[in-house]
């Protein structure tokens, strides 16, 4: 009995964190934008750019506002000062990071949730055969 | 026979003339003899769970330009050991030997071996590239800008002329003896976009 119950409690808590998951990861996508990162340099100046682009742009969440180089997107990307975030030792979380990590604890909650059923139907067909 | 040898002075002068002229309208522009901040090669790895940039500016080389004939060679030097993924255990992952083994590869190379321009600035550049002892035929998309020297580009820190050349080209690990296995599966594609943005100066 008292197994059972650990058992059931454990698949409803998973379930919860189940269904948590969802707002979590909307949490972080509202708060994402899509980010060109840019070093700023005296040398891409010279050619009439703001910096040097690192890597493609990316949806990421930033939440230091001095990170932007500007007020708006440029050409569909919030460019931030590459060089700031180094200086400020921030690495900034992507989208990508925390729906990959969502979609395996999903995928983990629904194994465990699957697990604790199937014991449970085990330990209760166990109990009818016992005499 | 005076008229013979005559005729032969002439025609080496003019030839010895000629060959001047051409190598004056050719420039070379020097690679990493300024600020290490000039220079920038970066690689691109994108897969499901991240994306991640390695980068470096510890670039050297030269690059041989006619910007009147649109024409050009060069060499670019990359250190592997200075290349940053912003994560150092990652570094150290990056720098062993079954990555990019920097202690007996110290550098990566890309030598030009065709260049065409496509206009507008923009050239098509074939060559080698040699990474961990292996050479391989790649194709970069580039742009190539050349100012000449002037007050802008002195107060930039530059010495004569300056070139901004960016190549951007594919690279698969594999093909150069990577194989991206253990913890890295799934972090790391195996094909990365390599980028690679350069100044040089032709000097006073």
């Amino acid at each position: 009995m008292k197994t059972r119950v650990v058992l059931l409690s454990a698949a409803f808590v998973a379930a919860g964190l189940f269904f948590a998951t969802f707002p979590v990861e909307y949490g972080f996508e509202s708060r994402s934008r899509i980010v060109q990162l840019v070093k700023p340099s005296k040398e891409s100046n010279l050619f009439g750019e703001e910096g040097e682009r690192i890597g493609s742009p990316q949806r990421m969440v930033i939440l230091d506002a001095r990170a932007f180089m500007s007020n708006s997107p440029v050409t569909g990307a919030w460019t931030v000062d590459d060089n700031y975030l180094k200086a400020n030792g921030i690495y900034p979380l992507q989208l990508q990071s925390v729906k990959a990590v969502t979609g395996v604890a999903r995928i983990g909650f629904v194994a465990f949730i699957l697990v604790s059923l199937t014991l449970l139907a085990l330990i209760k067909r166990k109990s009818r055969i016992r005499p | 026979m005076q008229l013979n040898l005559k005729f032969h002075s002439l025609s080496l002068i003019v030839l010895l003339g000629l060959s001047v002229l051409s190598s004056a309208q050719s420039k070379k522009f020097v690679i990493g003899s300024g600020s290490p901040a000039q220079q920038l090669a970066q690689f691109e790895s994108r897969t499901e769970l991240e994306t991640f940039t390695g980068r470096t500016e510890k670039v050297s080389g030269w690059i041989n330009f006619d910007p009147a004939k649109k024409t050009g060679s060069g060499k670019i030097i990359v250190d592997v050991a200075s290349i940053s993924t912003g994560i150092s255990l990652r570094d150290d992952h990056l720098r062993s030997p079954g990555w990019l083994d920097s202690a007996k590869f110290p550098t990566l190379v890309f030598q030009s071996t065709s260049t065409k321009s496509m206009g507008s600035g923009k050239y098509k550049v074939t060559g080698q590239i040699t990474i961990k002892g292996v050479t391989k035929t790649v194709s970069a998309n580039a742009t190539l800008r050349h100012l000449v020297a002037g007050e802008k580009t002195k107060a930039a820190g530059f010495e004569g002329d300056v070139l901004q050349v960016r190549a951007t080209f594919p690279i698969k690990l594999s093909d150069f003896g990577i194989k991206i296995s253990g913890p890295a599966t799934g972090k790391v594609s195996n094909t990365v976009d390599v980028t690679v943005t350069v100044y040089g100066q032709t000097g006073k």
